[in-house]
């Protein structure tokens, strides 16, 4: 009589009773599908979140602002948002030389001086674009393939080159799908003026990455971002905010760096070489690992927390598996009595009983994990199908993964087993300590 | 007489609620020899003490007083974790209610007490459907209690009492909840393990009828043996 046979008994006695043995599970099988729906979707949401976010520039992706040093001792009555002087903005020398000085940390640090809209007549189509001066990294800070030539470069940028790098739609649509690298195009601005670009360059555009335009706009009727060098930009740009310098920069950090204590470095750097240590202004420097990691604390925080109130039914569940074992120590007291007068030990008894309610919690846990996956799913599915209908441009940006959480599963099935053992064992007690004479008897 | 005692009491007292004001006192001294291959009745009226004399010969009980040897065991030295492993080895029971599991087909009752001795699963079915066929039960192995009639439940219940082997074959009332008929062939079968296979029976019963088909007739009253005599002849 080992573990086995107790366990062949099991199912035994569970087919024996079906009803009962299904009522029983019912409260374990609500139980672990909560718990591992609820799992599912919170680790289906962080899955989707990192995904996108990683999407958008990835882990290595820094970006940083000039802000205001708010003083240790304000007061808020009297303290204003100090004026930012031309001097407070970064110039695109200060910018090349703080590259330089982290030349093996940074892999890129990426400008942006928009022109705004303009338009290049084709041959047969006027196509619209979005004229933007920027750097080396541009493509990597989108995630953006290249196609075909090169982007645009930082010695483009010292040069001033007049060089552009366009989409394909572009190329499709204003230049008839023609070879493009090398060719001259005329960018007419808003303002009247007009820019002579060589193209160097071809990206693939990606719709989710500029989805501001609605979905149903047709392709070619897209405005899509041309890209030159962010000094010919500022060049020829039409100045009239009247600041020639920057105040937003993006980074890319190269590859193993930490990118949290990076963005640390970026601020105490500027300190030293531009606002001084107790100067008005600071450029404050984020990265997006740290916060990727905040939002998923606290997705972590809300997932646990609702996991538990879930597992205080499991809990309930346990209890009406102890119920219902009692019910049958008392139905089957008969046949213990049998069992001990043919031979059974009271630890046969006792293995058998608890054998049994252990083997029910998992049958329970199993199928609760099953109906909770799928549950998850289909939520998760829901919640895509509805952001998509509701709002179709972040819709169309998150692509939900869904993700069950190995670890609640592990964590349930041994949940399971631990509720049978602790809800099984009381009565599998009272099983074993029956007095066989007592238990021939009873009726 | 030579043949070897298989069931050895000597001045066996069982009390209840021992040192209570509501003492209990049901068998007053009981001594009683069983000898290898023997067919005893232990006849008595309900109140006699027959039931409880059967709990003490059956191991399911201890005797307050008195010494029992069951088959060279002496049972004051067994503890009472191993009294089970006595009762697996040494005795099989036939009761009047049959006593199998419900829901459980009867070679799955036959096997049980091979699975309590720890006997394999493979040479269990075998022993089991071996016992069967000697009760002529074999078309009805994966048959559910609730499915046979009372007859056939006693046979299957012979069966589960006789695939250990024991010492003795312990039966109370196993007539008693069938009609004449039935009951006479549950009751051929006993003479049949007895002349065939020279068990030791013992038939616990409160009919005097009965007790005529065996060999020593016990008759027991208020907790003693008021007569205990070999019977002229044995019936059949």
């Amino acid at each position: 009589m080992n573990l086995m046979e107790s366990i062949r008994l099991a199912f035994e006695s569970i087919r024996a009773n079906k009803l009962r043995s299904f009522l029983t599970m019912l409260g374990i099988i609500i139980g672990i599908s909560s718990v591992i729906t609820i799992t599912t979707i919170g680790t289906s949401l962080r899955a989707t979140i990192s995904n996108t976010m990683s999407d958008l520039g990835g882990t290595n992706y820094l970006y940083g602002y000039v802000n205001a040093v708010i003083p240790d001792d304000v007061d808020y009555d009297t303290w204003e948002y100090p004026e930012m002087d031309e001097s407070d903005f970064l110039s695109y020398q200060e910018i090349v030389d703080a590259k330089e000085a982290f030349a093996d940390k940074i892999k890129a640090i990426i400008l942006s001086w928009s022109m705004g809209e303009g338009t290049v007549t084709g041959t047969n189509y006027t196509s619209k674009v979005s004229v933007t001066g920027s750097t080396e990294g541009w493509l990597d800070s989108y995630s953006l393939d290249l196609i075909a030539g090169r982007e645009i470069s930082d010695r483009d940028c010292a040069e001033e080159k007049a060089t552009a790098l366009v989409s394909d739609l572009f190329v499709k649509y204003a230049l008839n799908g023609e070879n493009p690298l090398g060719k001259e195009i005329e960018v007419s601005l808003g303002n009247g003026s007009v820019l002579k670009l060589h193209i160097v360059g071809v990206y693939k555009y990606d719709v989710q990455r500029f989805g501001t335009a609605s979905s149903k706009t047709p392709e070619k009727d897209l405005t899509t971002p041309l890209i030159i060098p962010v000094t010919y930009a500022m060049e020829y740009a039409d100045n009239s905010w009247g600041s020639s310098g920057f105040d937003y920069l993006e980074f890319l950090s190269a590859e193993g760096v930490n990118p949290s204590e990076l963005a640390a470095e970026i601020t105490k750097y500027f300190d030293s070489v531009k606002y001084g240590e107790a100067g008005k202004f600071q450029l404050e420097c984020f990265d997006l690992a740290s916060q990727l990691g905040i939002i998923d604390t606290v997705l972590n925080v809300v997932t646990v927390a609702i996991a538990i109130i879930a597992a205080i039914s499991l809990v309930v569940g346990g209890v009406g598996v102890m119920n219902i074992m009692l019910v049958s120590v008392v139905e089957r007291t008969k046949e213990i009595g049998i069992r001990k007068a043919l031979g059974a030990k009271n630890r046969n008894v006792h293995l058998q009983f608890l054998t049994e309610a252990v083997v029910i919690c998992l049958i329970g846990g199993v199928i609760g994990i099953l109906i909770g996956i799928l549950n998850g799913f289909l939520l998760a599915k829901v919640a895509g199908a509805l952001v998509e209908s509701y709002a179709s441009d972040i819709g169309s940006m998150l692509s939900m993964t869904v993700r069950p959480s190995m670890t609640a599963i592990v964590i349930s099935v041994i949940f399971s087993m631990l509720i049978g053992i602790l809800f099984g064992s009381y009565p599998a007690k009272r099983a074993a300590r029956m007095s066989p004479i007592d238990a021939l008897r009873y009726e | 007489m030579d043949k070897k005692v298989i069931i050895d009491m000597k001045q066996i007292v069982k009390r209840y609620y021992e040192n209570q004001p509501n003492e209990l006192e049901i068998l007053h001294g009981i001594d009683l020899q069983v000898y290898e291959g023997e067919f005893v009745s232990i006849v008595g009226e309900s109140g006699s003490g027959k039931s409880t004399l059967m709990n003490m010969i059956g191991a399911l009980d201890r005797p307050t007083e008195g010494s029992y040897i069951l088959d060279g065991e002496d049972m004051e030295k067994i503890p009472d974790a191993k009294l089970s492993e006595i009762r697996n080895r040494k005795i099989g029971f036939v009761f009047q209610s049959f006593c199998l599991i419900p829901r459980t087909s009867a070679v799955r009752n036959v096997e049980v007490p091979l699975m309590y001795a720890g006997v394999p699963r493979k040479a269990r079915r075998e022993r089991a459907m071996e016992l069967l066929d000697m009760v002529g039960m074999t078309d009805r192995a994966s048959h559910k209690p609730n499915e046979l009639s009372g007859g056939q439940n006693q046979r299957v219940a012979i069966a589960r009492a006789m695939v250990n082997d024991p010492a003795i074959i312990l039966a109370d009332e196993p007539t008693g909840a069938l009609d004449s008929k039935t009951g006479h062939v549950v009751m051929d079968i006993f003479h049949k393990l007895h002349r065939e296979q020279h068990k030791t029976i013992v038939l616990i019963t409160h009919s005097p009828e009965l007790a005529k088909e065996t060999e020593r007739i016990v008759t027991i009253k208020d907790g003693c043996i008021v007569s205990d005599r070999r019977n002229g002849g044995e019936q059949s």
